[in-house]
């Protein structure tokens, strides 16, 4: 794997809270939405992450990065209320806090595996898809990876071994969903003619399409 | 495997023959026993006694180190209730020479009117491929509610009107499966009395789609096998004469786990007999506003919930317009051989819709069917497809001209395949001075410290592809690797459990182990390789390329083919031709 790096500029700080819910039985485009919603409805959202779960049936769970620091008990019937709003109300639900670094959780115990792994992987940077991250919105048009390091949270781009250079340019489609993984925030990179484009596609061959 | 040879580029040994050289290419119906004695010639009756003396067949195949690629069916079909049948009825009567294999060219996946997101006619598809030089094909409507309850009847007139039309071309009736838990498989059966009903009664009940099946899961995956065994047992209760099931665009979206692979191919091996090397929609890279612009195969996804997790991002493209699982030297399909067992690959149009053609649906999709297509006149270079036999061609070496042949080649593994057309003809032979040859698919047996001569005599193409172009071929590879037996290389995050050494994707003692530069324009290239002093099984396998393009050199490819760029892959520019491996075993 090839890997840029931007300058290191200091660690960015740790989140106040991490949520993370498993809706279940979801299509990912419903639980984008539904995390979205939730995002909203929380203030302080820094970045939010959909993570793949097996168990009991392949689907996706969603995870919160918080800035602003919240009672836990708040927080989770919050997240339970919003969830309830949105007609997910069997999820399973977990929170961690940076000060005692404990994870809570809520639900039954069957359905909150997923949303704890997620929880984990975001905690550690070791998975997580994020579908919003600080800086995205100057993720535009063609840049050079060396803008897309310098103006958002994506600290590496992998680029499947193939040489690139901070000058190489980068067709991002204004869709750009970096993963954590190994403590950083990568963006997977694919080749196109004359550029590299992002790795997943806005409008990749539909998951259900018949070809 | 002793190969007395360095890696990377050599030249020479490169030798030119105007004229075909009668070599006889040993297909290996010796050890195939699903192949009646009385089918066989004087001489493959010698060579299977003397197999089975060595214990190369049937269940006492491990022991010599290598399986023969049918030692499984054999075994299986032993322990089957049911009244042991011939599954591959090849000839009526055998060939008295192995010379009498003749090359067809084919295509296992071809879409019609009968699929949500297809366009034409059975016999408009039958004509495609007629014009495009294909000597049989499968019609592979998607599997689905409505094509199970109405397309397979639908389509049943058609193909029987083809073939009565086209009495030259063999036309086959299968569908494209989609595999519980895993991706789309093309299944097609001999036609005779049963093909309608089996295809039908096979769909409704292990179609992934028709039974909700289709998230990756334990439960999931065992429904593909009971499909399979399904199939095996048609055959051998005679509801049909032959089934094949082979996996199709296997790497595209990460579905089919290594696991699932080795599942179908030790469930039924007479039935799951391999995969598409290449994918069909080759025309989906062509750039807009010429071609849709989009990844070449429709290869343009990303890692979800239900792929396996451990597969590399790479694997999501095509490299040199070929699937990852074959492409990568080392990599999947290498692992698969390495083990000593068939598995072969194909390369097939996928055809739904034609790059640049003219024609529409009309009505909508009800009932299983859309309306008859009309010709608009308007050419649509929205269209990510060719034709049957337009860019991709399956070339299996057939003892007859017809349906058992044909299956019966794809089952042995007597298969290469190409792409815009690169080489004419491909024969690879393999032999020592204790068995006489071994051809794709075969296995010859060799004592210990034998001399393995490897002779591979290509037919180029001096004249236009369908796309005009004159294609040269520029470069041959020879790859080879030693047999090892079962995987036990471990993946990842999977530690336990039965799949724990069967989830592996890595050969890595597979290489390209010599390649030769080609000059010669037109007429054929002869080129030799000696394997010196064997000391163990191996295999070994061809591929060659225009040379135009290419990617980073590997540990075990000093020139992999290059992953297709996004928006932009002309398939016409990037040519490669590949062929089923040879394997030796040693005594």
């Amino acid at each position: 794997m090839s890997q840029t790096s931007s300058a290191p500029a200091g660690a960015p700080s740790s989140p106040h809270h991490i949520v993370a819910f498993d809706p279940g039985d979801l299509a990912l485009p419903e639980v984008e939405h539904l995390a979205r919603a939730l995002a909203h409805s929380l203030a302080g959202a820094r970045d939010i992450c959909t993570y793949p779960v097996s168990e009991p049936a392949p689907h996706d769970c969603a995870v919160i990065a918080l800035d602003v620091a919240a009672d836990v008990a708040t927080l989770l019937r919050a997240v339970r209320e919003a969830l309830v709003a949105h007609g997910a109300a069997a999820a399973g639900v977990a929170v961690w806090s940076a000060d005692t670094g404990a994870i809570h959780t809520s639900g039954d115990l069957a359905d909150v595996a997923g949303a704890v792994n997620a929880l984990v992987a975001r905690r550690d940077q070791t998975g997580g898809r994020a579908i919003l991250f600080p800086g995205q919105d100057d993720l535009r048009g063609v840049l050079p990876i060396r803008d897309m390091l310098a103006r958002s949270a994506i600290t590496a781009v992998d680029s499947l071994g193939i040489p690139v250079d901070p000058d190489t340019l980068v067709v991002t489609r204004d869709f750009v969903r970096p993963v954590y993984r190994d403590g950083r925030l990568v963006l997977a990179l694919r080749p196109r003619a004359d550029a590299m484009g992002c790795f997943e596609q806005p409008d990749p061959t539909p998951c259900c399409a018949m070809h | 495997m002793s190969a007395h040879h360095e890696p990377g580029h050599e030249h020479g040994h490169e030798h030119y023959h105007e004229d075909t050289v009668g070599n006889a290419i040993a297909a290996d119906a010796a050890a195939d026993l699903a192949i009646a004695e009385s089918d066989l010639s004087p001489a493959e009756r010698s060579r299977r006694s003397f197999l089975t003396r060595m214990g190369l067949l049937g269940i006492a195949a491990g022991v010599a180190g290598i399986a023969t690629p049918f030692a499984g069916a054999a075994t299986a079909k032993a322990s089957s209730a049911a009244p042991a049948r011939a599954l591959a009825l090849d000839a009526v009567s055998g060939p008295e020479s192995a010379d009498d294999v003749q090359w067809l060219a084919g295509d296992h996946h071809i879409h019609t009117q009968y699929s949500p997101d297809a366009l034409y006619r059975v016999m408009q598809q039958v004509e495609h491929a007629k014009l495009h030089g294909i000597d049989w094909m499968v019609i592979t409507d998607h599997g689905g509610v409505d094509h199970q309850k109405y397309s397979v009847d639908l389509t049943y007139p058609d193909i029987l009107a083809s073939r009565a039309a086209y009495p030259d071309m063999l036309i086959f009736h299968g569908l494209e499966w989609n595999i519980p838990s895993a991706e789309h498989g093309t299944v097609f059966v001999a036609p005779g009395a049963g093909e309608r009903d089996v295809l039908k009664m096979f769909e409704g009940s292990y179609d992934g789609t028709v039974n909700g099946w289709g998230s990756s899961s334990a439960s999931h995956e065992s429904h593909a096998l009971d499909g399979l065994l399904f199939l095996r047992d048609a055959v051998t209760n005679g509801a049909v004469d032959d089934a094949l099931f082979l996996a199709n665009h296997p790497a595209r979206k990460g579905l089919d786990s290594p696991h699932e692979i080795r599942n179908w191919r030790d469930t039924a091996p007479e039935i799951a007999v391999g995969m598409e090397g290449a994918p069909g929609h080759q025309a989906a890279g062509i750039p807009a506003p010429f071609g849709t612009g989009a990844g070449r195969g429709f290869y343009d996804n990303s890692p979800s919930a239900n792929s396996f997790a451990a597969y590399p991002l790479e694997s999501y493209l095509t490299h040199g317009g070929f699937d990852w699982m074959t492409a990568k030297v080392g990599g999947l399909w290498d692992s698969l051989l390495a083990e000593g067992k068939g598995w072969w690959i194909s390369a097939n149009s996928d055809s739904h819709t034609i790059w640049r053609d003219t024609w529409a649906n009309t009505g909508s999709y009800t009932g299983g069917k859309w309306g008859d297509p009309i010709d608009t006149l308007v050419s649509n270079a929205g269209f990510g497809d060719f034709a049957p036999g337009q860019y991709s061609r399956t070339v299996v070496g057939a003892r007859r001209r017809n349906y058992a042949s044909v299956m019966a080649a794809i089952r042995a593994g007597r298969v290469w395949v190409s792409h815009g057309e690169l080489i004419r003809s491909l024969q690879v032979t393999a032999s020592s001075s204790d068995d006489h040859g071994a051809t794709l698919g075969g296995t010859l047996v060799v004592r210990q410290g034998r001399d393995v001569k490897v002779r591979i005599e290509i037919g180029l193409n001096s004249g236009l592809n369908a796309n005009g172009d004159a294609p040269r071929l520029r470069r041959v590879d020879l790859i080879a690797g030693p047999v090892t037996g079962p995987t036990t290389i471990p993946v990842a995050g999977i530690t336990t459990g039965p799949d724990a050494n069967r989830d592996g994707f890595s050969a890595p003692g597979t290489s390209v182990v010599r390649q030769w530069d080609i000059s010669a324009t037109k007429g054929k290239v002869v080129l030799t390789h000696t394997f010196e002093n064997v000391d163990g099984p191996f295999y070994f396998r061809v591929r060659g390329t225009d040379g135009n393009v290419g990617g980073t050199a590997t540990a075990n490819d000093p020139t992999p083919p290059r992953m297709d760029p996004l928006g932009n892959s002309n398939p016409w520019a990037d040519l490669w031709f590949y062929a089923n491996p040879v394997f030796v075993a040693t005594r």
